[in-house]
C-alpha cells in the first residue's frame, strides 16, 4: 500500500487536467534545476575523461607493471619486487642517481641564493633600473632547453667562448671531471630567472612599513633580513625548494643535448646521465617492467620531498 | 632618484651612493650574464663555421645569412619546414584543447556544487604529486597496442588535463561575483551560453597565462616526442633541429646552421614573451603565493 501511494500521486501530478500557471513555473524550475544538477558534470566530464584515460589509468598500470617483466609482445608475467631489486643493485643506475643528486643539490645553492639576493635587489628602493632588469633576468627561461643546451655547447666546446674568453683549454664536454658541472653551469643559467621571479612574488608579501618599523627600532640590514623577511618568506622559499626538487629528478633534456656528442642523438656518456635515461632506455630497450620500477623510485623520491614541505607549510600555521 | 637636487638631506646621498653602487652593479652583471648566451647565438648565426672558431665571443666580422639559406633550403631545409610546421600545429591544437577542458572543468568546480566535489577536487590536487613521466611506459605500451606510437595524435591528445590549468581557471572564476551569472540566468540563457559569452570573456587574463604556460611547455618539450615519435615527417623541431646538422654535413655539428636553427625558433618566443610579459611571469610563478 505504502509503495504504491508515489507512483499514484506522479502521474497526478504529472499528466493532471489542472494546470495552474503557479504549478507551471514550479515545473519549469524543478526542470532547470534537474538541468543544473547535471552541468557541472557535463562540464567537469571532458577534463574528467582525458584526464582518467591517459593520467589515472596509466598511472595504476604503471605501478602493475613495475612488478611484472614485460617486453610489448609476449604476455606480462607477474616477478615480483625482481625489478625494483634489479634496479636499486644495477650500477648504471645507481650512477645515474648519483648523476641526479648532483643535478638536484649542486646547482640549488647557486639558484636560491643568487635568485633571492636579485630579487632582493631588484626590490630594495636602490636599484635604478628595477622595471627593466626584472624581465631582462627572467629571459633565459624564455628560450627552450633544447636551444638552451644547443647554445650552451658552443658557449663550452673546445674552441667555445668560455674557454676563449677566459683563455683555458677545459673540455668541458668531454672531461669525465667537467661534464657534470657543465651541466650544472646550464641549469643555473636557465633556471634563475625563473626563482628570481618567486621570490619576487614572494617579497610583495613583505610590507614595507614592517621593514620601516624595524629599522626603526635600530635592526640593521642584516637583522631585518634574518627577522623580518626570512620569516615571511619561508613558504616561498619552500615552494621553490620543492619545485627544484621535482624538476631536477625529471632532468632530461639538458645533459643529454649538452652532452650528446657530434651526432646530438647519442645522448648523455653514463657517467653524466641522468635518471629519467634509465627510464626511456627501459622503453626503447624493451623492458618495461624495468622502466615503470626506475618510474616509481623517481616518484616516491618526488613524493618524500613532497611531503615533508607540506608538513612545514602546515607547522608554520 | 638619490640624485635628486631637492633632496632635503645632501649627507645622506653619498653614504647611500656605495650600496646604490652595488646593487646596481650586481644587477648589471646578472643580465650580462642573462642576455650574453643570446648575444652568442645570434653572432654565431651570423658567422661561417670558421669565423666561428676563430672568434666564438665577439660579433661577426663579416656578417652572412648563408646559415639560414642552407638550413631553409634543400634537404635540411625541407626537415626543418615539415617539422616546423608540425610543432606549430601540434602545439597550436594541444594549447587550445587544454585551454578548453581548463576553463570548462574550472567553471564546474568553481561556481558549481555537486556531489563528491570536494574529494574529486582533493584527488585531482594531490595527483599533480604524480609526474606525467611515471606514466610513460605504460602509455608506450597502451599507444603501441592501439597503434598511437609515431602519430599527431599522441601528440595532440594525452597531457591536456592540466590539474594546474583547471586550477587556475577554478582560482580565478572563483572570485567571479554570482550576481553576473544570476542576472544572465534571469535573461533566459543557458548554462552554456552563460559559460561562452560570459564567463570566458571575462576569464580572458587567467586563460590567457594558461594558453602561454602549455604553450611554451608543449613548444619545448623534448622527451614526450623522443619516446613516442620516431618518424622524421612528424616529429617537432625540438626533435629534428638538434640532429639537423649531421644530416647536412656528413656526421660533423655544424654549429653555426645549430644556431641559425636555434634563433629561428626562439625569436617568435621572444617576441610573444615581449607582448605578454606579465602573464607569462605571473603563469611562471602561479602557486607561489599563497593567497
Amino acid at each position: 500500500m505504502v509503495t504504491t501511494q508515489p507512483t499514484q500521486v506522479g502521474p497526478n501530478r504529472r499528466g493532471g487536467a489542472p494546470t495552474s500557471p503557479a504549478m507551471r513555473t514550479a515545473r519549469r524550475r524543478r526542470r532547470g534545476r534537474l538541468r543544473g544538477r547535471w552541468a557541472p558534470y557535463l562540464y567537469i566530464a571532458p577534463f574528467l575523461v582525458s584526464f582518467v584515460l591517459f593520467f589515472a589509468l596509466p598511472s595504476v598500470l604503471s605501478l602493475l607493471l613495475s612488478f611484472a617483466r614485460d617486453n610489448g609482445y609476449t604476455p606480462a608475467r607477474w616477478v615480483g619486487l625482481a625489478n625494483y631489486r634489479a634496479l636499486l643493485s644495477s650500477p648504471e643506475f645507481r650512477q645515474a642517481a648519483l648523476n641526479t643528486l648532483f643535478y638536484w643539490l649542486v646547482p640549488m645553492v647557486p639558484l636560491m641564493a643568487g635568485a633571492f639576493g636579485l630579487a632582493m635587489a631588484v626590490r630594495s628602493r636602490l636599484a635604478r633600473w628595477a622595471s627593466v632588469c626584472k624581465p631582462l633576468i627572467f629571459i633565459p627561461q624564455v628560450i627552450a632547453p633544447v636551444s638552451a643546451a644547443l647554445v650552451w655547447r658552443v658557449m663550452l666546446s673546445n674552441q667555445g667562448v668560455l674557454n676563449a674568453l677566459f683563455g683555458l683549454r677545459t673540455g668541458w664536454l668531454e672531461d669525465p671531471a667537467a661534464v657534470k658541472w657543465s651541466v650544472a653551469m646550464l641549469l643555473v643559467w636557465r633556471g634563475i630567472g625563473w626563482y628570481f621571479v618567486v621570490f619576487l612574488a614572494g617579497l610583495t608579501n613583505v610590507p614595507e612599513t614592517l621593514l620601516e618599523a624595524a629599522s626603526i627600532d635600530g635592526a640593521n640590514a642584516f637583522q631585518r633580513l634574518r627577522h623580518v623577511i626570512m620569516p615571511l618568506m619561508r613558504p616561498t622559499i619552500l615552494f621553490a625548494i620543492v619545485i627544484d626538487t621535482i624538476a631536477s629528478i625529471q632532468l632530461f633534456t639538458e645533459p643529454n643535448l649538452l652532452l650528446g656528442g657530434t651526432t646530438s642523438t647519442a645522448g648523455a656518456p653514463p657517467e653524466a646521465a641522468p635518471l629519467m635515461n634509465q627510464i626511456v632506455n627501459g622503453i626503447t630497450g624493451g623492458q618495461f617492467g624495468l622502466a615503470a620500477a626506475a618510474a616509481w623510485l623517481m616518484f616516491l623520491v618526488i613524493a618524500v620531498f613532497s611531503l615533508i614541505q607540506f608538513r612545514l607549510l602546515r607547522e608554520e600555521r | 632618484m638619490n640624485r635628486n637636487p631637492e633632496d632635503p638631506h645632501p649627507r645622506r646621498l653619498t653614504r647611500r651612493l656605495a650600496p646604490s653602487a652595488g646593487v646596481n652593479l650586481l644587477l648589471l652583471a646578472a643580465v650580462t650574464v642573462a642576455i650574453y648566451p643570446y648575444l652568442v647565438m645570434l653572432f654565431g648565426a651570423l658567422k661561417s663555421p670558421s669565423e666561428l672558431t676563430g672568434n666564438p665571443a665577439g660579433p661577426p666580422a663579416s656578417p652572412t645569412t648563408s646559415n639560414f639559406t642552407t638550413l631553409l633550403s634543400g634537404s635540411p631545409g625541407s626537415v626543418m619546414w615539415r617539422s616546423l610546421g608540425n610543432s606549430i600545429f601540434i602545439t597550436a591544437c594541444y594549447t587550445l584543447i587544454s585551454v578548453m577542458l581548463s576553463a570548462m572543468a574550472g567553471y564546474g568546480f568553481a561556481k558549481h556544487r555537486f556531489r563528491g566535489q570536494g574529494i574529486l577536487f582533493a584527488l585531482l590536487i594531490a595527483s599533480m604529486l604524480v609526474p606525467n613521466e611515471v606514466n610513460i611506459p605504460s602509455l608506450y605500451l597502451i599507444f603501441s597496442h592501439f597503434g598511437w606510437i609515431d602519430t599527431y595524435r599522441v601528440q595532440i591528445i594525452p597531457g591536456t588535463a592540466s590539474v594546474l590549468g583547471m586550477f587556475m581557471a577554478r582560482q580565478y572564476m572563483r572570485a567571479l561575483p554570482d550576481e553576473v551569472i544570476e542576472a544572465a540566468r534571469m535573461d533566459g540563457a543557458s548554462s552554456w551560453r552563460i559559460f561562452t559569452r560570459i564567463i570566458l570573456p571575462i576569464c580572458a587574463p587567467v586563460l590567457s597565462a594558461i594558453a602561454v604556460l602549455t604553450f611554451t611547455a608543449k613548444w619545448s618539450d623534448y622527451l614526450w616526442p623522443t619516446v613516442m615519435v620516431n618518424s622524421t615527417s612528424k616529429e617537432p623541431v625540438m626533435v629534428t633541429l638538434p640532429q639537423i646538422s649531421t644530416a647536412a654535413t656528413g656526421f660533423v655539428v655544424d654549429y653555426t646552421l645549430l644556431l641559425a636553427g636555434c634563433l629561428l625558433i626562439t625569436v617568435p618566443l621572444l617576441i610573444a614573451f615581449a607582448r605578454l610579459q606579465k602573464s607569462v611571469i605571473s603563469g611562471a610563478t602561479a602557486g607561489a603565493v599563497r593567497q
